[in-house]
């Protein structure tokens, strides 16, 4: 059966594909503006022009919360909204020198974390920022 | 045409609610054909002039499916608009124009659930976006965090401020027979409380209780055939500016702003006409949002609003006189309890918490994380 099917995969997968290969992409609209999360059309403008880039991975906190969690658990984590130096903002955990206390503001990079048997996860460390 | 034509044309005259509490051994569609029930008789009208019906659990995919079955009636008009906990200001909408088409001449919009005594499982109002459940946030808490953070961060609003709002509302709950939660609190106690997802502790946020609603909606020449006082659907607009928080536009300023306008508008009234003002406090934060995008207060200065015991009985500008989400109900969605203390208030049915010579109400819904917002305005036959 082939009917209308389509081959390849859709921009969500190719997004998590280019993660795993170490390289954190956006999308960018034929009006020059950058998108994210990954989708198939252009937000606003419509159409699906675009193109994939490389992130610059520079960023700053829009917003954040510490979420308390148990020592045995992990301890507590910071959940926040990063705002990319490309425009787009998403949601990431930061992870932090110790002793940091993030703030609203302050300047986080993107890293990878790659791992064993899943999908790689983009996270932003706090704190070592040039 | 325009949005204006609708004022006035249709109004609520039946209202209840049943098993605002913890019904252990109830199903969602049981306690929904309680309020069901409770409506008709309310407003006098047979179920068998039902022909229009909105109903949503947090159990059913095809709400109105099951609870046209389970009623056993067969409408020519049914809605499963689903925005969250905005759903029912926006299914009153739908109402509204589906009786003025001539699709149906009686709407019931209904909801059941038993999100307490299942244990918390009402997994379809906590779907998370795919992008954010890589990050662990606490649903729905930390998307609501991450909006009070930003506006503490950009106004100065305090977590004093937030917990004046808890405060106002356990007052209020205190004064309402029907509420869940009927202690007071200060607000040092308010303060102490556990943080969930900083800057929101465990008293900023809702309850989790059962509880199900209905209302009866027909057209206006009907109105004084049925029901004790009509409450007429002056204004109504919905809008949504996300799904998920991290893609609002700006985290401080949520659609209220174009649903409150719109709503205004073809109700032909401002924010200082309002003489009842509910508003859908999922989170303490909430209350402060709402207050400023629907022009009670400018933007910024929604904590200063609140304080003193401003929106508390006594104060003001009295806000939830139900006592709210916070305080008096909150089964996974809110948004048609919100709308019935509007109308009861229109009524003059509150007792001691009755708000004097009430004759326009406003009734303000939040759906998924502040995604969308849907505001109805509500008056009396003298505001026709």
């Amino acid at each position: 059966m082939v009917g209308q099917s389509i081959n390849g995969h859709g921009p969500w997968a190719e997004y998590q594909q280019r993660l795993n290969a170490g390289q954190f992409c956006i999308q960018q609209g034929g009006n020059g503006d950058y998108f994210f999360y990954p989708r198939v059309n252009v937000p606003a403008q419509g159409g699906t022009d675009w193109q994939w880039v490389e992130a610059s991975g520079r960023a700053s906190i829009y917003s954040l919360s510490r979420i308390p969690q148990r020592p045995e658990r992990g301890g507590d984590y910071y959940v926040a909204i990063v705002e990319l130096a490309e425009g787009p903002r998403l949601m990431s955990q930061l992870r932090l020198n110790l002793d940091a206390q993030p703030q609203i503001g302050d300047s986080v990079l993107a890293i990878i974390e790659q791992k064993e048997d899943a999908d790689a996860l983009l996270v932003f460390q706090h704190g070592e920022v040039a | 045409m325009s949005a204006e034509n609708l004022r006035g044309k249709t109004a609520v005259v039946g209202v209840a609610q049943a098993g605002v509490g913890n019904c252990e051994g109830w199903q969602p569609l049981e306690l929904m054909g309680l309020a069901v029930q409770g409506a008709l008789d309310d407003a006098g009208i047979a179920l068998h002039e039902v022909d229009g019906l909105c109903a949503t659990t947090g159990s059913h995919y095809f709400a109105s499916l099951s609870a046209a079955e389970y009623l056993g009636i067969q409408p020519s008009f049914t809605s499963c608009d689903m925005n969250g906990g905005s759903s029912f200001m926006s299914q009153l909408l739908q109402g509204v124009m589906a009786i003025e088409a001539g699709l149906c001449k009686t709407v019931v919009i209904a909801y059941g659930s038993n999100a307490r005594s299942n244990g918390g499982n009402h997994a379809g109002l906590i779907e998370t976006p795919e992008w954010e459940q890589l990050y662990r946030p606490r649903i729905p808490v930390t998307g609501y965090a991450l909006a009070a953070a930003r506006h503490m961060h950009e106004y100065g609003t305090t977590r004093e401020q937030l917990a004046e709002v808890v405060v106002a509302a356990r007052s209020w709950g205190a004064m309402n027979p029907e509420a869940f939660v009927q202690d007071k609190i200060d607000l040092e106690t308010v303060l102490g409380a556990k943080i969930i997802s900083d800057p929101l502790s465990v008293m900023d946020c809702c309850l989790v209780t059962d509880g199900a609603a209905a209302m009866v909606l027909v057209a206006k020449d009907r109105a004084k055939e049925y029901g004790k006082k009509a409450a007429y659907v002056l204004g109504s607009s919905s809008a949504t500016t996300h799904r998920q928080i991290d893609q609002m536009p700006d985290l401080t300023t949520t659609a209220a702003v174009q649903s409150g306008e719109r709503a205004y508008q073809m109700a032909g009234v401002q924010a200082s006409d309002i003489d009842a003002i509910q508003l859908y406090d999922a989170f303490s934060i909430n209350v402060i949002l709402f207050l400023e995008d629907l022009g009670f207060c400018a933007k910024g200065e929604g904590g200063a609003f609140v304080s003193g015991g401003r929106i508390a009985p006594g104060g003001e500008r009295p806000v939830n006189t139900n006592g709210g989400g916070i305080s008096c109900v909150h089964p996974g969605m809110y948004g048609l309890f919100c709308m019935i203390e509007a109308i009861r208030q229109l009524r003059g049915e509150c007792g001691d918490r009755q708000i004097q010579s009430a004759e326009l109400a406003l009734a303000h819904g939040n759906g998924g994380t502040l995604s969308s917002q849907a505001t109805t305005i509500f008056g009396t036959e003298a505001c026709l």
